[in-house]
C-alpha cells in the first residue's frame, strides 16, 4: 500500500512529464520549410486545385463499391473452393481408373476355364452348398412340369400365368 | 494566432498558403512530440509528421468546424501514426520479430534521449501498452488534454477512454513498482 502511494507520487512528479527526447538543431524550421515547399510544389503541379479539394458528393457508386468488392470476394472464395473440389474430384477419377486397370490385369491372369466354371454357378448351387448355421447339407428337390402345373391350378393362379408356363 | 483567425484567413482568396504556414508553425512541434513518443524514432516521426501535414492541407477545405481545429489536426496525425505502427507490426510479424522489442531497442540506443533512469523506465513501460492505449495515455499524461478532447481525437466515448487511461496507468505503475520498489 505504501509502495503504491509512493509510486503514485513519483508518477505525478512534473519532472517525469518533461520531454526527454531531442531533435537535431534547427530541425523544426527546416521541416516547416520542407512542408511548405511540398505544398507549393503541389499547387504548381496542379495536383491540388480548388476543384480537387471540394468535398466530392457521395454518388450511388460510392455506396455500391463496397458491395461489389464483397461480391467479388465471395466469387473468388467460391472459385477457389470449386477449383479445389474439381482437383480433388479428378484425383478420385484417376483412382477409379487405376482400379479398373488393376481388375483388368487380374482378369488376364485367370484362365478362361476358371471364369466359365465361376459363371456356371447358379443360385441353386450356392444354396445347395449347405446350411451355414446348422452345417447340414441342403438337398435340392427336382420338380417336374406336371407337379408345377397342378400346384398352380390348386393355388388358383390366373390362366394367363398357366398359359405362359405352357 | 487563434485557430478561428487562421481559418478565416484561410478562407480569404489568395491567402490559403499563408494561413496554412501559420497553422504549420503553430502545430508542427506539438504534433512532432506526440508522434515521436509513439514511434520512438526521429526519422519515422519526421516522415509521419510531413505526410500528416500534407493530409491536413488536402482536407482543410472539407473541415466543417464541427470539432475544434486542433483536435481535428491531432486526429489526422494520430491516425497516420497508428496506421504506420500497424504496418510496421505486420512487417515485423512476417519477419518473425517483435516490434515492441524493436521500439524498446530504439529507445535504449537513442542518442537524443536525455532522460534519467526513471524516465527511461517510464517510456519503456509505455511501449508495452497497445498502440491505441499508448496514444490515449500520452495525450492525457504528457499533454494533459481533457478526456472530452481526447475522445474527439480518438473518435471514441469519454467512458471508454477513462477506462482505457486508468488501465494503462495501472499497468505502468505496476511495472515501475516492480523495477524500483523491490
Amino acid at each position: 500500500m505504501k509502495q503504491n502511494k509512493e509510486m503514485e507520487d513519483i508518477l505525478s512528479r512534473s519532472s517525469l512529464k518533461e520531454n526527454p527526447f531531442g531533435v537535431p538543431a534547427g530541425y523544426f524550421t527546416s521541416m516547416q520549410e520542407e512542408v511548405m515547399e511540398k505544398i507549393s510544389a503541389r499547387l504548381v503541379a496542379g495536383t491540388y486545385s480548388e476543384e480537387t479539394v471540394q468535398a466530392t458528393p457521395a454518388t450511388f457508386m460510392t455506396y455500391l463499391k463496397p458491395a461489389f468488392a464483397m461480391a467479388a470476394m465471395f466469387g473468388l472464395i467460391f472459385g477457389i473452393g470449386w477449383s479445389a473440389m474439381k482437383i480433388t474430384g479428378s484425383y478420385t477419377q484417376d483412382g477409379a481408373a487405376n482400379e479398373m486397370i488393376f481388375t483388368e490385369s487380374m482378369q488376364e491372369e485367370i484362365s478362361e476355364d476358371e471364369i466359365i466354371s465361376i459363371l456356371d454357378i447358379t443360385i441353386e448351387d450356392l444354396y445347395a452348398e449347405g446350411d451355414t448355421e446348422t452345417g447340414t447339407p441342403v438337398t435340392t428337390t427336382v420338380l417336374d412340369e406336371e407337379t408345377i402345373e397342378q400346384y398352380l391350378i390348386d393355388t388358383r393362379l390366373p390362366s394367363m400365368a398357366i398359359a405362359l408356363l405352357e | 494566432m487563434e485557430d478561428k483567425k487562421i481559418l478565416e484567413l484561410y478562407r480569404e482568396e489568395g491567402k490559403q498558403e499563408f494561413a496554412f504556414r501559420l497553422l504549420v508553425e503553430k502545430y508542427s512541434e506539438r504534433l512532432y512530440w506526440h508522434i515521436r513518443k509513439l514511434t520512438c524514432s526521429h526519422e519515422d516521426s519526421n516522415d509521419i509528421l510531413q505526410s500528416s501535414l500534407v493530409k491536413i492541407w488536402e482536407n482543410l477545405p472539407n473541415f466543417r468546424e464541427e470539432s475544434k481545429l486542433y483536435t481535428w489536426i491531432y486526429r489526422i496525425a494520430t491516425n497516420e501514426t497508428l496506421t504506420f505502427l500497424k504496418k510496421k507490426r505486420i512487417t515485423a510479424m512476417l519477419s518473425l520479430s517483435n516490434y515492441d522489442t524493436t521500439l524498446a531497442n530504439k529507445l535504449q540506443s537513442d542518442p537524443s534521449f536525455n532522460g534519467d533512469k526513471l524516465q527511461l523506465a517510464l517510456h519503456k513501460a509505455i511501449l508495452h501498452l497497445p498502440d491505441k492505449q499508448r496514444a490515449v495515455f500520452n495525450l492525457r499524461y504528457f499533454q494533459e488534454l481533457k478526456y472530452e478532447e481526447i475522445a474527439e481525437i480518438m473518435d471514441t466515448s469519454v467512458g471508454s477512454l477513462k477506462a482505457s487511461y486508468h488501465h494503462a496507468y495501472k499497468k505502468i505503475k505496476e511495472e515501475l513498482q516492480e523495477k524500483f520498489c523491490d
